[in-house]
């Protein structure tokens, strides 16, 4: 890690940040309101702490590896070939992540907005801007995404001072209908997108500068914390506009945009909701791309780390644009992905931390015999 | 067809003429890397240019995660 490049904790904070709201603010109402109904905040609530926990073993062990990559250490437990095999389906995890990602935001411009261009030239366009992203390295990407994403927020929350008038907290009611299974289920989906996706930081912390003081740690809480009341201000907004329809309709935060009518002035504001939407998958592609592109080298020992950039966002490029519908993808994502996630990604990472605590506790305790 | 097949040519003579002459002066190792990447590239580019629904890693992460996800989630929701 000693040539690479830094960024400042409050950036890494930033990205990090952009990547869990991403396409999650407009994805995550519709199905969490489908499994959970007015629960959904409480599966949101569950799911955010298994998050913060998960954030937390990125953290400690970025904290017992100061100066190595998430390979490194690793390979430093399990040696190279167990690495190997361990890392070989992550990266495979990631590739179908990254297609997924800017299969799914395609396939919203189709649906709504541009309904006779073809898919694949929006996959097309954001893997380009994505790679070159990617190319001009994390340093820019701290500082753009900063910009960015202080756009994304800024018009949710314009989004939200427009809506207020429309708002109904009596849909809200009645909470568990059903007991408590549903909840579980919402969870099970909001636990697989976005909070288990945390893991992909155990790659990037390395490249924060580590300011003294733990900045880093405090301010990626911050991060994950100011999500949670992003997504839940989202489900919230949704179930108190659209009630139980809310988890018939895809994309409802869209649809709520196109509800927006202030004296035939201020309308068709869902055209800046989905700008802002491209925007943030835009950013989490590109997180998701740096990192494919980090572990690859890594794993491979390269000494130029950007030259399997392109090649590996057109082999996403075409993951995404090969045989696929949209009732798969809502099966792959409501179902497949959350599972596929937590034992590919989740349980290594968990598995590792664990192994490192113990040995630390062993350690520590041989020191005090020896002494 | 035409305008993939003509997306797929495009793609590759960029990505060809930038990256050639960075690949001239890497070691052999990653040239034989970037080409196996390239003859993955190849058979997904045939595959979606035909749309031939040729098996990818889609079909193998259904294969393997499927059946184990598709129970967890009914069991959560009930069924």
């Amino acid at each position: 890690m000693k040539d690479q490049e830094t960024v400042s904790d409050g950036q890494m904070a930033f990205i990090f940040l952009s990547f869990l709201i991403g396409s999650a603010i407009v994805n995550i109402p519709a199905p969490l309101i489908n499994s959970a109904g007015n629960a959904a905040w409480a599966s949101l609530l569950i799911a955010n702490g298994l998050g913060i926990l998960l954030l937390g073993c990125i953290l400690y062990l970025n904290r017992q590896y100061k100066g190595l990559t998430f390979v490194d250490y690793t390979r430093k437990n399990f040696g190279k070939w167990v690495m190997v095999l361990m890392l070989i389906p992550f990266v495979i995890m990631l590739f179908f992540m990254l297609s997924n990602i800017v299969f799914d935001v395609g396939l919203f411009l189709h649906n709504t907005m541009m309904r006779t261009t073809p898919v694949y030239i929006f996959h097309l366009f954001i893997f380009l801007v994505a790679a070159l992203t990617v190319y001009a390295g994390i340093e820019v990407m701290g500082r753009m995404f900063t910009m960015l994403l202080i756009f994304v927020v800024g018009m949710f929350f314009l989004f939200l001072l427009l809506i207020i008038p429309m708002l109904r907290p009596e849909y809200l009611l009645p909470l568990f209908p059903d007991g408590l299974k549903p909840v579980f289920h919402g969870t099970y989906l909001a636990f697989g997108f976005p909070y288990a996706e945390v893991i992909l930081f155990a790659v990037l912390l390395p490249f924060a500068r580590n300011e003294k003081g733990g900045t880093l740690e405090k301010k990626m809480y911050i991060a994950i914390v100011l999500n949670f009341f992003l997504l839940l201000v989202a489900v919230l907004v949704s179930i108190m506009i659209l009630g139980p329809t809310g988890a018939d309709i895809k994309y409802s935060l869209f649809y709520i945009a196109t509800l927006i009518d202030i004296q035939d002035i201020l309308t068709r504001l869902e055209a800046v909701i989905a700008m802002s939407w491209i925007i943030g998958s835009y950013m989490k592609a590109t997180v998701v791309l740096f990192v494919i592109n980090f572990m690859i080298s890594q794993l491979l020992n390269l000494k130029d780390d950007r030259i399997l950039i392109f090649p590996s966002a057109l082999l996403a490029f075409l993951l995404s644009v090969s045989n696929y519908n949209e009732q798969e993808f809502v099966e792959v994502v409501t179902v497949v992905w959350p599972f596929l996630i937590t034992v590919v990604g989740v349980l290594p990472i968990l598995f590792i931390t664990f192994l490192t605590f113990v040995k630390k506790k062993f350690k520590k305790q041989k020191n005090q015999l020896d002494a | 067809m035409i305008d993939k097949i003509i997306i797929v040519l495009v793609l590759y003579i960029v990505l060809l003429l930038f990256d050639l002459p960075r690949l001239k002066k890497n070691e052999k190792r990653v040239t034989y890397i970037y080409s196996i990447m390239i003859v993955i590239t190849f058979y997904l580019s045939a595959d979606f240019i035909f749309e031939a629904e040729w098996p990818n890693i889609r079909g193998l992460i259904n294969v393997i995660f499927l059946g184990p996800a598709e129970l967890v989630a009914d069991y959560l929701m009930g069924k």
